[in-house]
């Protein structure tokens, strides 16, 4: 008997008695059910809690030189004591590093750092007055994970490669300006003038970019000028080339990928500092739920292969006779117990496509539903909280067909041993 | 005649027969006592024979049968058929000489209720992996052949007995067996019935020159077989020999 024949027969078999063979699927279908709905819950869950932690900059990482004597949450902090001038560096960051990592996937936006001793006197001329300011890092979040991104008070936040400048609220104040003209100085050329302690000076004329909201006096300056001078302060022309990079703030496109990248990194030798163990022990937690789950929907499952067991046996005590007709034809045993395995392998199929179908519209319907609910109670939520994964669909309706095959077997067992001669007799 | 001459004589009857029986027994257990359904048998059937069963119920004769068709197995003693040892023979090597050699016609005829007539005569043909097309093209002919090209689409419970025996005739023939083995083919219908049906039997299997082999209780149907066998209380008492196998009607 070939294979499409004995799929056509047990659709035929599983077809003539379609209340039995629904009413045994039915116990597939609450189990797959469970599953499917369990399962994509975890799944948009998983996903939820992912997109709450990009949002809180768990997408974030900052790469350090190794040896840097510089650890801990968070960038290094500009004014963090004593310069080291970076010679007990044993790896740095080059620009060929930050080019390359530019290309890496996943990579949503790189910002290489280069910070001042905290030893440099730092001025600001505007309009003839000066003002002593501190530097503080490009990245606008300061580093700070869980800070929200500061919105502009005026103009942009972005800095170009060179000549940029911008200004915090307390800076600009302190030189006179009220917040009602911010805007109009935006484009305006400033002085950054650097004083050494025996006075030697160097001035830098910047551009204004925008007014951040900070309180504290601190100005933020175009990478390329902060490397022109710190070459000038130590009296250098290639500090890069020798110190690398401070630090490196990477911004991935989501949180898989900045788990990608911090390992990467790190097998590259450099220092690297994210959330990623956060994102881990979250992920375990979703992993659990969803094993948990799962367990509690094959428990069903597995119930519902009683179901099919006992319908399987009543079919072949009913066919008995049959089976003898068909024995007596030449049907081996390998063919009848094939033929009634297919059988219960039809219903676990049934009871499985059913299933899925049904968690799946359940999980859309939930899915229009739950954001009303959250946005009627106040609280911010994105997407979909029920995700039929395509891995999902395939599977349960896999297991939902292994599930009638394994229920199966011993009825076909049974039926394929049956003596001929008494399955003919059989009334 | 020496022992040697003799068990060549027995080879050569052997190697021209179709079917060779030597002391063939089968016991059955019923509780704690073993009763002989059969006991030491002798019988060999030659190719294109028509043999007849008879006797009383419980003198084995469908027991015989079944041994012939490979669907009960000897307690002891050997049966062989178109040289393969059904007593010794494997499962694969019994499911193969059922499907290919043996064609089976009951009483109650045992169509599979749930088929068309089509579809009955279909089955065997199916189990012998014959692509569709082909299966139905043959399986058309055959019911077309007994009589019943109006009553292809019907199923079993929607034809007479009559008509359900034709169809188990046409079933039978669909592997083109060597052997037809049928059991009490007209038991089930009324006598004009029976022998239109019988007819039609002797008809196909003089024209494709099988071999058969019928258990029955009526003496007339018996009446048209080449030997008539006669058995009782498992064993075989008399071989009326009726007619040569050439002139079967």
């Amino acid at each position: 008997m070939t294979i499409s024949d004995q799929i056509r027969t047990a659709v035929s078999n599983v077809g003539r008695r379609k209340l039995r063979s629904a009413l045994a699927s039915l116990g597939v279908v609450v189990g797959t059910l469970t599953i499917v709905i369990m399962v994509s819950l975890a799944a948009g869950v998983r996903q939820q809690i992912n997109r709450q932690f990009a949002s809180i900059g768990l997408d974030r990482l900052t790469v350090t030189p190794t040896g840097s004597g510089r650890g801990g949450f968070g960038p290094p902090r500009f004014d963090s004591g004593g310069f080291d001038p970076g010679s007990s560096r044993k790896k740095i960051i080059t620009a060929q590093d930050v080019a390359r990592w530019k290309q890496s996937s996943g990579v949503m936006r790189i910002i290489p750092e280069v910070n001042l001793p905290g030893s440099v006197g730092l001025e600001l001329k505007w309009n003839g007055t000066n003002q002593a300011v501190r530097m503080s890092s490009a990245e606008p979040m300061g580093g700070n994970f869980f800070q929200e991104p500061p919105e502009p008070v005026a103009g942009s936040l972005e800095l170009p490669e060179s000549g940029g400048i911008i200004l915090s609220q307390g800076t600009a104040q302190a030189f006179g300006i009220s917040s009602n003209d911010f805007a109009g100085i935006i484009g305006r050329s400033v002085e950054t003038i650097l004083r050494t302690s025996r006075g030697e000076t160097q001035s830098y004329p910047l551009r204004v970019q925008g007014i951040s909201q900070e309180r504290a006096r601190n100005i933020q300056v175009s990478i390329a000028d902060r490397i022109a001078m710190k070459n000038w302060w130590f009296n250098s022309t290639n500090t890069l080339e020798r110190e690398g990079y401070d630090f490196v703030i990477i911004r991935s496109t989501d949180v898989t990928h900045a788990i990608a990248l911090t390992a990467q990194f790190r097998k590259e030798g450099f220092n690297v500092q994210s959330l990623e163990i956060v994102v881990e022990v979250a992920n375990r937690i979703v992993t659990a739920i969803t094993v948990m789950f799962t367990l509690i929907g094959s428990i069903a499952l597995l119930v519902a292969t009683i179901g099919i067991a006992n319908t399987m046996v009543m079919a072949i005590y009913e066919r008995t006779r049959e089976i003898g007709i068909l024995k007596a034809m030449g049907a081996s045993r390998g063919e009848i117990r094939q033929m009634f395995m297919m059988e219960a392998g039809c219903i676990g199929l049934i009871g499985g496509v059913i299933g899925l179908l049904l968690g799946w519209l359940a999980g859309v319907g939930l899915n229009q539903v739950i954001p009303i609910y959250l946005r009627y109670r106040e609280l911010p939520a994105r997407g979909d909280f029920f995700v039929v994964t395509p891995w999902l669909a395939l599977g349960a309706v896999l297991f939902a067909t292994f599930i009638g095959l394994v229920a199966g077997l011993l009825p076909a067992q049974r039926a394929a041993k049956l003596d001929p001669l008494q399955a003919l007799r059989h009334e | 005649m020496n022992p040697d001459e003799i068990c060549g004589l027995r080879d050569r009857v052997a190697n021209i027969a179709l079917i060779h029986a030597s002391n063939l027994t089968r016991r059955y257990s019923v509780g704690k006592t073993v009763v002989a359904a059969l006991s030491e048998v002798e019988l060999t059937v030659s190719p294109g024979e028509f043999t007849a069963l008879v006797g009383p119920s419980g003198s084995g004769k469908s027991t015989l049968l079944n041994l012939i068709g490979g669907l009960d197995h000897p307690s002891s003693g050997e049966i062989r058929v178109n040289g393969l040892s059904l007593g010794a023979a494997t499962e694969q090597e019994l499911v193969r000489y059922r499907r290919e050699r043996v064609g089976f016609i009951f009483q109650s005829f045992n169509l599979l209720p749930t088929f068309t007539a089509l579809e009955n005569v279909e089955a065997p043909l199916m189990l012998a992996e014959i692509p569709p097309r082909a299966r139905r093209e043959r399986a058309t002919a055959l019911l077309e052949s007994v009589g019943l090209a109006a009553r292809i689409p019907h199923k079993p419970n929607e034809l007479s007995g009559g008509e359900k025996q034709r169809v188990a005739i046409a079933r039978a023939l669909a592997n083109r067996p060597l052997l037809l083995l049928a059991d009490e083919p007209t038991g089930n219908l009324d006598s004009k019935t029976g022998i239109a049906v019988l007819d039609l039997l002797c008809g196909l299997v003089k024209a494709q020159g099988l071999t058969m082999i019928m258990v029955t209780h009526d003496p007339e149907v018996a009446a048209r077989a080449n030997r008539i066998i006669h058995l009782r209380d498992g064993s075989v008492r008399q071989i009326e020999t009726t007619r040569p196998a050439e002139k079967t009607s």
